[in-house]
């Protein structure tokens, strides 16, 4: 069978989920305290869908990421539901892990020379993950490897299979993190900000790859970003995240024209834009709290326009304010009685 | 790769030039007269100046040098002051004994730290690493004598006498009458370079594994132990090949020491009875082959390094 015959996929956003993250938490230990850092995450990925993580730096989308993959270090424990395919991975062992990272779900990273190892050659570094989940000999491994190379749009990939990663420039990096990736055809990608670390030109080539590959291979992918621009052009919906929780989720259509939150109306504000001048782009005044200054209430209050005594109450849900047949949830207080649109217009 | 080998190996050529000059100064340079001492204190100048003559201690010193130099290429270092004997056949019959007990005390240090390095470095701030990285630092405080003396009374003399306390015994005799004599010097040997090796094993893995691309390889489904054993080892194996290079001169050193405590008439009590008795010609046979050992050591560390990080080849 050829490359072109195996990647087919059914349509895109159909099919029962490849991810499905529920009530899910993060602790981490700080000396003898667990500190909640990431709190009631849900989300969902089907198949051939790109659905968006977006926030700050310190909202928690790498953590959730990462513990997603269960890849978090041994200092910190996850709560609630991750499910891949179905099958339940909180509470599975290592083994079992190993087991379903590879040929169920796979992850490319922000700095994709750093995440080759430079003591080994590219080729033996995707072949060693098929060799692994298919049992295959080294042979077969490395022309399945070359294969992939040639896949993700690396020139000459026979030849450039013996290279090592110093060898290469950061978006091919980038390409060879997405051939390993794929090796063993998982259904569910992880990207975490796969493009901040690129070149601008290099970044749409790399955001038009993983499209591409979505598409023949009917993958799931979950696409960790700051950047609302690449969420514009690339996802179907999206979570935006703050301070460790989810503020607002929904199609990035409804996201971007009937922004319900008010932290979204404040990020889509900071956007650059070509028209706008570059001294006049938007900012939202404060910083992210460290996860000890969390509070129960609002976390996005002190630095919210709208903040009010009520956002102080612990425990706001999310409400639905879908419009049609996509949901689209919010955590705000205010919601419905506030215009998050008009948050930050100077 | 093998471009890279030949280079490293042509970086030596010149290396071993400055080594042998150095090596000749040194005997220049000395205080003392040569022909003077072996006349002995009654002997009359004429009898002095002939052996001097003999020596060939009355040509000029370049002329000298290019001579000792192309002896020294056909493997003819001279002749020993103290015992007539060539200097070639004297480090010959030394240099063997020292040789394979320092081998083996490399391989004891080496064997015994790396899995000792990667436990510690595995269960990082547990009850395990503790022990060992506070048990070497208590090793790498003592002595290579007090430990030869310590092993001596505990495992040669007394109730438990597994080992002859003092004494060698050549490979030629069989491997397990070698063994028998060469386990507690190598052990005195090697310990603090073992204790030393452990906590790099140590250090260099927890470095590698905190590696981004160790995550990447627990992404995409290779164990723990792969994980370990491929991805960071190769990458941690520089530091420590780095140290390991830096220990064979400690071993050396330390050869001498606990040589002379098991009354083993290896190279190093060559070298210091070479000194003592003003032995010109073997003095400079034992620092020669020493500079030989450390450049030849340094230069598979070398090339090692063109092994292990393939970043090192290109430059």
């Amino acid at each position: 069978m050829t490359l072109a015959q195996e990647l087919s996929g059914p349509a895109a956003g159909t099919g029962d989920p490849v991810l499905e993250v529920s009530g899910m938490s993060v602790d981490i230990r700080i000396d003898r305290d667990w500190v909640r850092i990431v709190e009631d995450v849900s989300l969902t990925v089907r198949p051939g869908e790109t659905v968006g993580l977006v926030g700050e730096s310190g909202s928690g989308k790498t953590v959730t990421s990462l513990a997603i993959m269960h890849l978090l270090p041994p200092n910190a424990r996850i709560h609630g539901s991750v499910r891949v395919n179905g099958r339940e991975l909180v509470g599975l062992r290592g083994r079992e892990l190993d087991r379903i990272r590879g040929p169920e779900m796979a992850m490319i990273f922000q700095e994709p020379r750093r995440s080759l190892n430079p003591a080994f050659t590219v080729g033996d570094q995707v072949a060693e993950s098929v060799r692994r989940h298919r049992r295959t000999d080294r042979r077969t491994a490395w022309r399945r490897a070359v294969e992939l190379f040639d896949l993700v749009g690396i020139p000459d990939p026979g030849r450039r299979a013996s290279a090592y990663p110093h060898e290469f420039s950061g978006g091919m990096c980038q390409r060879v993190m997405l051939a390993m990736a794929l090796a063993c055809e998982p259904q569910l990608l992880i990207a975490d900000e796969p493009t901040t670390a690129l070149d601008v030109t290099v970044q749409r080539q790399v955001l038009a790859l993983i499209g591409e590959v979505q598409e023949r291979l009917g993958l799931g992918v979950l696409l960790i970003t700051h950047d609302l621009g690449v969420v514009a052009e690339v996802c179907d919906r999206a979570a935006v995240m703050y301070a460790g929780r989810i503020s607002e989720q929904g199609p990035v259509t409804d996201l971007f024209d009937r922004t319900a939150h008010p932290y979204t109306a404040g990020l889509l504000h900071a956007m650059p834009d070509p028209v706008r001048h570059a001294d006049r782009m938007g900012s939202i005044p404060g910083m992210v709290p460290p996860p000890d200054q969390f509070v129960d209430g609002c976390r996005f209050a002190p630095r919210c326009p709208f903040a009010a005594d009520e956002c102080a109450a612990p425990g706001i849900a999310l409400r639905d304010v879908s419009v049609g047949a996509h949901e689209h949830t919010v955590r705000c207080a205010r919601s419905g009685e506030i215009r998050p649109a008009e948050a930050f217009h100077d | 790769m093998l471009r890279f080998v030949l280079t490293r190996v042509l970086t030596v050529v010149p290396l071993l030039l400055l080594l042998t000059l150095v090596v000749f100064l040194l005997v220049e340079i000395s205080p003392g007269d040569p022909a003077a001492i072996i006349a002995g204190p009654e002997a009359s100048p004429e009898a002095i100046a002939a052996i001097r003559a003999d020596l060939g201690l009355d040509q000029p010193f370049w002329e000298r040098y290019f001579s000792y130099l192309g002896g020294a290429v056909q493997g003819d270092l001279g002749t020993s002051y103290a015992t007539n004997e060539p200097v070639t056949e004297v480090i010959g019959r030394a240099l063997p004994r020292t040789a394979t007990i320092a081998v083996f005390a490399m391989l004891l240090a080496v064997v015994a730290s790396i899995p000792l390095g990667a436990l510690a470095a595995l269960r990082r701030n547990g009850i395990v690493d503790r022990v060992i990285t506070g048990g070497s630092v208590v090793l790498m405080a003592v002595p290579p004598f007090v430990l030869a003396a310590v092993l001596v009374g505990a495992f040669a003399l007394g109730g438990t006498q597994f080992f002859p306390p003092t004494g060698y015994a050549p490979l030629s005799d069989g491997f397990d009458e070698w063994l028998l004599f060469a386990t507690l010097p190598a052990i005195a040997i090697a310990t603090i370079s073992f204790a030393e090796l452990t906590r790099q094993a140590r250090g260099s893995l927890i470095d590698a594994l905190e590696e981004d691309y160790v995550r990447t390889a627990r992404a995409k489904g290779m164990s723990r132990l792969f994980v370990v054993g491929k991805h960071a080892a190769k990458n941690a194996a520089v530091p420590y090949v780095t140290v390991l290079g830096l220990n064979v001169g400690r071993v050396v050193g330390a050869a001498v020491i606990v040589e002379a405590i098991f009354n083993i008439q290896g190279f190093g009590q060559l070298g210091v009875n070479a000194v003592l008795g003003r032995d010109l010609p073997t003095m400079q046979g034992v620092v020669l082959v020493s500079g030989l050992i450390v450049l030849v050591v340094n230069l598979a560390v070398d090339i090692s390094y063109g092994y292990f990080n393939p970043r090192v080849r290109a430059a």
